[in-house]
């Protein structure tokens, strides 16, 4: 190999940009007008439309289940769907001191913002969690004085 | 001006800013098929929730996390197809680049893209990768490392 690994890389991807059209708007409008539309919360009907949301109800049907059993009580369990940032979800135990809330801060990360004791570090991120619809966030708060818990965190309705 | 049309607008400046950057970056993980598909996923996404996503601090960096996550999904019918080396070019070009890219970890592999295949400060690869510059400092260091023993080179 005569020519430096940096060089080398530079001349690659140099190669790959140039054979890459550019994404058009008109590619867009197709993306966006398409009747299996894979953008993750996309209004538009689909065909795979009918299973997702059966596969959604049951996800989240087993998910609260599931939750409900770790954290030991069903009221402690809140689930959201549909998050974006700028989403909260407050704990269901209010008694937790103090309140602790789940927010979705940066895309498909899900970050603990305020915590009471230990267990999750104040902005523990919780990473590669997906986004959009068919996320659901269940969250199972502690009682005053005990550790706030995160005992579920799921993805359902993928396409 | 009408409200639809002032997303137009600003959805369009913004296209126009990061389209390239958002393709390269998901093409530097994914490679040119997978990471331009999963980045026209991002900017159809961006559109239909311009008005969360236009209020981002940092709309480019959320959206690259949303086409990485489409490209994640295709992953698993597709492995990583990095595009082969063209001959002919000026600067000579090992052939095995390409497969000694596509056994780095996805994060190495879009570090060393972006940062020495497109020749990006840290800083702006760490702004849209959403990681601390050290971090992608670290990984460009290991990703090189790596393509330097999976090449056997010392240069």
């Amino acid at each position: 190999m005569s020519t430096g690994l940096l060089q080398q890389l530079n001349a690659y991807y140099e190669q790959v940009s140039d054979s890459q059209e550019p994404i058009t708007d008109t590619e867009l409008r197709a993306l966006l007008e398409a009747p299996t539309s894979l953008t993750p919360d996309s209004k538009t009907p689909n065909r795979r439309g009918a299973w997702v949301a059966v596969a959604a109800a049951i996800g989240t049907l087993l998910l609260v289940g599931g939750v409900a059993l770790l954290v030991g009580r069903e009221s402690d369990v809140a689930v959201s769907d549909d998050l974006l940032p700028g989403t909260s979800v407050p704990t269901p135990n209010p008694t937790s001191s103090p309140a602790t809330t789940l927010s979705v801060t940066s895309g498909t990360s899900v970050e603990w913002t305020t915590v009471s004791t230990d267990g999750f570090a104040e902005g523990a991120v919780l990473d590669d969690v997906a986004y959009g619809r068919g996320v659901y966030v269940a969250v199972g708060g502690g009682g005053p004085g005990t550790e706030p818990r995160c005992r579920g965190l799921g993805v359902t309705g993928r396409n | 001006m009408l409200p639809d049309e002032v997303k137009t607008d600003a959805f369009t400046e913004f296209v126009s800013a990061t389209e390239r950057p958002l393709r390269n970056a998901l093409t530097g993980a994914f490679g040119p098929e997978r990471g331009r598909e999963a980045a026209a996923e991002a900017m159809a996404y961006g559109w239909e929730h311009w008005d969360q996503v236009g209020k981002m601090e940092n709309p480019a960096g959320y959206l690259y996390r949303v086409g990485r996550d489409r490209a994640r999904r295709m992953a698993s019918r597709r492995s990583v197809e990095l595009a082969p080396v063209l001959e002919g070019e000026t600067v000579w070009v090992e052939p095995g680049l390409p497969a000694a890219l596509a056994r780095l970890p996805e994060r190495q592999r879009v570090v060393v893209a972006l940062v020495h295949g497109y020749g990006w400060s840290l800083g702006e690869t760490a702004e849209l990768l959403g990681v601390a510059k050290g971090t992608v400092q670290s990984h460009s260091k290991r990703g090189l490392r790596s393509l330097r023993r999976y090449l056997g080179v010392e240069l």
